[in-house]
């Protein structure tokens, strides 16, 4: 009974922390793909708290140091697009 | 992914391109492109036959012309008179005395020989009578070369009716209409003169026209060294002008490539002011390569 009972809170313990990585999983992709969508003004003004909670509520070593990271990322200037057509000399 | 759809044709000595998103008719190209087929069998002056020849070889005397001819040539007038005869149609003979007297392909393959201008006429002198006949100067004539291109893109752009968005563009003076493919602007680059096929700058250009003098591509050799075609009125020349390419942005494709001419005319000094006060988005470019924006291009440059 003790083992069996034991069992199943070893497993309920593990599922959890498998659970809580995948939250923290999902958290990093969010702040990866949402970054590039707000224009670097913007971003220097939003708060970034909720990303570092989400990081604290887990095993926290892996989103955070990402997270801080991206500003500067966003930063560079973006690439010149393609000329779809062009205006040269008449 | 390809978001829209390109069609080329040769054309008034350049090539015309229409590009259009999400796709450009086949019908819609071949009205274009008959549109530019009939400005050019009436108003170039390397074909004996059309009437604008006609009408040069008529100077001195009343000559009857077509409304077509009376439209273009009018307009080029009014255009004149607004820039103080700094764009002049009745540079003709000049640009033949620099020896631009068949089309650049062919004067490009031989030596030239510059000759004096004896003809010294301007657009003050150049009568469109009520009766729709037009009298010229005896011994000038008329050269409505970039002018004709750029009125023939204005008018072509009534042809893309059916489309959402769209450019033509002709040798460099285009039209674009609408935003994009992308719903941004059509991206324009405006070619290095120093360095054909590379571009110095890129436009955003939505509901705008572009037109780009420049001294560097229509170039030939002379016994008196190279020569190019844009001709100063004021010495009959080809220009002195410390700007070798002059970009404008206007509503209309025939008046960029006006204000284009003009500004480069005018050189560095009198340029940004010309731009400014005539509301007039410019790029200069100077013989050293210097890249000069006016107030307003801001709105339009891709930095």
């Amino acid at each position: 009974m003790y083992l069996a009972g034991g069992s199943v809170g070893l497993l309920l313990i593990v599922w959890s922390v498998l659970a809580m990585k995948d939250v923290a999983g999902s958290a990093t992709m969010s702040a990866d793909t949402s970054v590039p969508l707000i224009a670097p003004e913007a971003q220097a003004a939003t708060p970034q708290p909720a990303v570092a909670s989400s990081n604290s509520s887990s095993d926290g070593s892996t989103a955070k140091p990402q997270a801080t990271a991206r500003p500067n990322a966003t930063a560079a200037p973006r690439p010149t697009p393609k000329p779809q057509t062009r205006s040269r000399g008449s | 992914v390809t978001l829209f759809e390109t069609a080329t044709f040769r054309a008034m000595g350049t090539e015309i391109e229409v590009l259009a998103a999400p796709s450009l008719p086949a019908s819609v190209v071949e009205n274009v492109r008959a549109d530019f087929e009939a400005v050019e069998a009436c108003l170039s002056r390397f074909r004996p036959e059309s009437e604008l020849s006609e009408l040069n070889a008529s100077s001195g005397r009343p000559f009857q012309a077509s409304p077509l001819l009376r439209q273009v040539l009018g307009e080029a007038l009014a255009a004149a008179r607004e820039s103080d005869g700094l764009f002049d149609p009745v540079v003709l003979r000049a640009v033949e005395a620099a020896g631009y007297r068949e089309s650049i392909e062919r004067v490009r393959g031989t030596l030239q020989v510059q000759t004096q201008v004896r003809e010294r006429a301007t657009y003050r002198d150049v009568e469109i009578n009520a009766d729709g006949t037009v009298l010229l100067p005896e011994g000038c004539g008329i050269d409505l070369g970039g002018f004709a291109k750029g009125w023939t893109v204005d008018l072509a752009g009534k042809r893309m009716a059916g489309c959402r968005s769209w450019v033509i563009n002709a040798g460099g003076d285009l039209l674009a209409r609408g935003a994009g493919p992308e719903g941004d602007g059509w991206v324009v680059g405006i070619e290095d003169p120093f360095a054909q096929g590379n571009d110095l700058a890129t436009l955003r250009l939505t509901d705008a026209a572009l037109a780009t003098s420049s001294t560097m591509r229509r170039r030939w050799t002379t016994q008196d060294g190279p020569a190019h075609h844009l001709i100063d009125p004021r010495t009959q020349r080809p220009s002195q002008s410390d700007l070798v390419s002059v970009s404008v942005v206007a509503q209309t494709v025939a008046r960029a490539e006006v204000l284009a001419k003009t500004l480069l005319l005018r050189g560095k000094a009198g340029a940004l002011d010309y731009a400014e006060s005539h509301a007039a988005p410019a790029l200069l470019i100077d013989k050293y390569g210097l890249v000069t924006a006016s107030r307003g291009m801001e709105a339009y440059l891709v930095v």
